[in-house]
């Protein structure tokens, strides 16, 4: 049939990694089946706006952005941990990545496609999203949106594929027990890969080139998502800041959305051989790093407007720190800074159920973040905030609700088979790193000769 | 007794103790005469008051200030180099940490000269603390610069603790009592044991993880002292991150100069060698970009919110009295990407191209220079029509930039034939265009403040003097202090030799192909 000739890079973890895709358990089908069933209360949902129109939605005359373009901030926010973990990792040299890289993409593939259903979504003429395109004007944000964010979503595919490609020929090899639907997909996508050295390097090559592309794309895709809040002059959103801001707040959320990930992987498909203690360590000291970084924005972004204290601006401020929006504020300060700093810093090392708890927390927080920066502003406005005594409100319906559920269903539901028909961590890049282990050296008696005092 | 390698003997050591020679005292001479002419300068400035320098009312801040931010911003190198590539534990970095840190120090303590320099009245300085208020940037300010400096004269001194023993050990007998006496007292009976090793290791990573958000809040702070007020252009969040980054960036450059300069003079190019260029100049690629990236969002809010007090000050940088600073900066920096980045893409072949010979380069900067010449030139009449013709003008500055890419490309393989200057023309760029950053950002606010319409501010010949004073001050203490003290750190270099031969043992086993294992039959139901 095919020829026997095709290699693959020997790796002591092929079977555990394989082994999850060998059998469908009867509790992934119980997931699957409550998880479409959450989706289908949403498709719902979106009957009945879509036939009542966004009238039955919280969303009304000054607040024309509520929860659904927080689910599009966040899901786009997540979506940045794969390619932070494998494009920006990668140029850096990061050996320790090569194990949860395509955990990670999987998750920038299967948020991505959420962030751009929750504009549609948010939509009330959803027919009419290719006006954008072909009405676009080079000076709105939204144009730069959109092609920022379709563009994401393209070249992530490839990336993703790339990386999968001398994975789905080992599968191609290795699983002919599985149906011959799958086999045929296996076959089909693998396109001929028979790892010889020539094709590994100029895989290599593509990747290491796609890093640097990818890098780019992703800072522009979250500050262009960002912009389209910054070049209003509405208060709050009219900081040179918010670009910079965003972008590091997506790649924090995302860099817990890998935890999670990881854990559950780790714990459901016994992988505890594969996805070390030292992985969770390694990005234990990312995320501390972050949440440092983005609390240092988060200061400087409010101190700024604090000390100058334009009437405008401290209409929104204030709603956020005492006002209508305190207490989500101030529970996003709790689950995005206080908590992790403290489980992070001292008590996450080596503990992955501390490591999940605060990354969890993180996720949340970072949701009531997008929702503490979209929504005060717009319920105290540049100009109409003193005319608006009690219009500038917006309180989520159902809907809202039920669509936001189904969105995370989704998302969580092709991660799901997708574990369960390709191999979630890339055998053939550990296949490397299990060799280049470098022992610690501790040579300085060597060189200075022991001096004794005297 | 310290043993020393030989080859670190001979290249490090020895010259330390060597009579300095007449260019030693030449370069001396010359920075001492240039300081003694800014001396004079601040004297008739004491007598004379703030009048003779070109501040006046609205504009408070002019070059001095600029000094400031400058050098405080160089000052991060040492912080950059040292304390973070040591926490993320970059080999490379070892040639490099010396230069890096003496220009924390010096550059910390020449910027904190120009706040004196700039106050009226110097005396009041203390008035600061002594009457300070917790609400006020300024008090901020004094507080993490101090702490910033004590931070890294200590992290200055703790790895140098080690090379001073070295040298008091490894003294020749023909060196002078005096020299031989400070090493012994600075050296605080270093004896290398396992104890000493142990805590130096100890407070020194201790120090680098201290001394990060200290620099970081350094430079945070000093730009909330412009965006804590609502002055157009000052008031904007962005200004914290923006700083540093500026900072780091400018640091990178100040490092490349400082330690091509002490490669050099001391011949130290086995130490500082391609590996440090190559590296440096990736994370200078990369702050590059970071710092464009954040230059283009500070500018196109202001740009796209049009608010009527901001917008003046964005003008008078894109297309008013401030675009010939402005522009040049981004040249400045543009070319500075251009020239680490470029050359490195360019593959092997190009130079069979003829585009990319120098000599094109130099008829095509000739040809931009023409185009530039007569797109800003007033010309005389009958070309003056011609030329404020919409379309013509366009066509102008299309070709001008054709001619810059031009020249860009034809000087890119001489620029990777020598990485080196390549390097130094970069960091001499990012130098000079962040000293003129800060310049476009203090001024041109001072000039168009919130209430007030428009005012006028013009340096003289006082504040460029206690300028170049000030640079030759700070070339003055890195002459002296790197001739008492060696410039490559012998110990971490040494330890490194060690760490690479011991891995240069470790062989990576080719992976070997499997065969294709076909799995044992087994039904799989789904």
């Amino acid at each position: 049939m095919r020829p026997a000739a095709s290699y693959h890079p020997q790796n002591k973890h092929e079977d555990a990694i394989l082994s999850p895709l060998r059998r469908i358990t009867f509790a992934d089908r119980w997931l699957w089946a409550v998880l479409l069933g959450v989706m289908g209360l949403g498709a719902y949902a979106y009957s009945r706006q879509w036939i009542f129109g966004l009238g039955v939605t919280g969303l009304n005359r000054p607040v024309y952005w509520g929860v659904y373009i927080t689910n599009f901030v966040f899901f786009i926010g997540l979506a940045h941990s794969g390619t932070f973990i494998s494009a920006i990792l990668r140029l850096a040299g990061a050996e320790w990545r090569k194990p949860l890289t395509r955990a990670a993409e999987a998750i920038t593939l299967f948020s991505l496609p959420f962030g751009v259903a929750s504009i549609l979504i948010d939509m009330g003429r959803p027919d009419r999203a290719l006006n954008v395109i072909l009405f676009g004007r080079f000076q709105s944000p939204l144009l730069w949106d959109f092609t920022a964010v379709s563009l994401y979503l393209f070249s992530s595919v490839v990336f993703f594929y790339l990386s999968l490609l001398p994975d789905i020929a080992l599968c191609r090899d290795r699983l002919t027990e599985a149906p011959l639907w799958q086999q045929r997909m296996y076959d089909l996508f693998a396109l001929g890969w028979r790892g010889h050295p020539e094709q590994f390097r100029r895989l290599e090559r593509v990747l290491d080139g796609m890093a640097i592309f990818m890098t780019m794309l992703v800072v522009t895709v979250h500050t262009v998502v960002s912009w389209v809040f910054g070049m209003t002059i509405q208060p709050g959103w009219h900081t040179a800041l918010i670009g910079p801001f965003f972008l590091l707040g997506a790649i924090f959320s995302g860099t817990a959305a890998v935890v999670i990930a990881l854990a559950i992987l780790r714990r459901v498909y016994h992988m505890e051989e594969v996805l070390t203690v030292n992985l969770f360590n390694s990005l234990r000291k990312l995320l501390i790093v972050f949440t440092l970084g983005w609390l240092y924005m988060i200061v400087a972004e409010h101190l700024t407007i604090f000390y100058g204290s334009l009437p405008d601006e401290m209409e929104v401020f204030w709603q956020k720190f005492t006002g209508e929006y305190a207490p989500i504020f101030w529970l996003m300060v709790l689950t995005v800074f206080v908590l992790p700093l403290i489980i992070f810093v001292f008590l996450g090392k080596s503990r992955i159920g501390w490591m999940v708890t605060a990354s969890v927390l993180v996720n949340v927080g970072m949701w009531l973040e997008r929702y503490v920066v979209i929504v005060p502003t717009e319920t105290r406005p540049r100009l109409v905030s003193t005319l608006m005594e009690g219009i500038g409100n917006y309180q989520p319906t159902w809907v809202e609700g039920a669509i936001t559920a189904a969105l995370f269903a989704g998302m969580v539901l092709l991660y799901a088979v997708f574990t369960r028909l390709f191999p979630v961590v890339p055998v053939w890049e550990t296949a490397e790193a299990v060799e280049a282990e470098v022992p610690p050296a501790r040579p300085r008696r060597r060189v200075f000769g022991a001096g004794r005092p005297r | 007794m310290l043993k020393v390698d030989p080859r670190d003997k001979t290249k490090l050591i020895d010259p330390l103790f060597a009579a300095p020679g007449a260019r030693f005292w030449l370069a001396a001479l010359a920075l001492s005469a240039v300081i003694a002419w800014g001396g004079t300068m601040y004297a008739r400035q004491f007598i004379f008051g703030l009048g003779e320098t070109g501040m006046n009312r609205p504009t408070y801040w002019g070059v001095y200030m600029v000094n400031f931010i400058f050098f405080i911003g160089i000052s991060h190198a040492g912080t950059l180099i040292s304390a973070i590539l040591r926490v993320t534990g970059a080999e490379w970095r070892r040639p490099i940490t010396r230069v890096a840190e003496a220009i924390t120090t010096f550059a910390l303590i020449v910027g904190t000269l120009q706040i004196i320099i700039d106050m009226g009245r110097p005396d009041r300085l203390l008035f600061v603390i002594l009457h300070g208020r917790l609400q006020s940037p300024i008090l901020w300010d004094v507080i993490s610069v101090t702490a910033y400096f004590l931070g890294s004269i200590t992290y200055l001194y703790l790895p140098l603790i080690p090379d001073v023993a070295i040298l008091r050990d490894n003294a020749p007998e023909t060196a002078p009592g005096w020299q031989r006496k400070l090493y012994t007292l600075l050296a605080l009976g270093w004896r290398g044991n396992r104890e000493q090793w142990a805590r130096l290791e100890k407070a020194i990573s201790i120090m680098a993880v201290f001394i990060i958000p200290v620099a970081v809040s350094v430079h945070t702070i000093i730009s909330w002292i412009l965006a804590t007020t609502v002055q157009p252009g000052w008031h904007s969040s962005i200004f914290g991150p923006y700083f540093v980054v500026g900072a780091i960036f400018s640091g990178i450059g100040a490092l490349f100069i400082a330690m091509t300069a002490v490669r050099k003079v001391l011949g130290l190019e086995q130490y500082i060698a391609g590996r440090q260029y190559r590296n440096l100049g990736l994370l200078f690629v990369t702050m590059n970009a970071i710092w464009a990236y954040f230059t283009y969002a500070e500018h196109l809010s202001i740009a796209a919110g049009q608010q009527v007090e901001e917008f003046p000050v964005l003008a008078a940088k894109l297309w008013g009295e401030f675009a010939p600073g402005f522009w040049l900066m981004v040249a400045l920096m543009a070319a500075a990407f251009w020239a680490l980045a470029v050359p490195r893409l360019l593959p092997a072949a190009a130079e069979r191209v003829p585009v990319f010979r120098p000599r094109y380069a130099l008829a095509s900067a000739g040809a931009a220079a023409v185009v530039l010449f007569l797109l800003v030139t007033p010309q005389p009449t009958s070309v003056h029509a011609a030329l404020t013709d919409a379309q013509i003008r366009t066509l102008g500055w299309a070709l001008l930039a054709l001619f810059v890419v031009g020249a860009g490309l034809g000087v890119s393989p001489w620029l990777k034939a020598r990485p080196v200057t390549a390097s130094v023309i970069a960091a001499v760029c990012v130098v000079i265009g962040m000293w003129l950053e800060r310049w476009n950002i203090i001024v041109p606010t001072l000039t168009h403040p919130r209430l007030i319409p428009y005012s006028l501010y013009q340096p003289t010949l006082t504040e460029i003097s206690l300028t170049a004073a000030s640079l030759a001050l700070f070339g003055l203490m890195f002459l002296v202090f790197f001739k008492l003290f060696p410039a490559v750190s012998i110990w971490e270099v040494a330890e490194g030799r060690v760490i690479e031969e011991a891995q240069s043992k470790i062989v990576i086993p080719a992976p070997e192909p499997s065969e294709t294992r076909r799995l044992r039959q087994r039904r799989l139901k789904l």
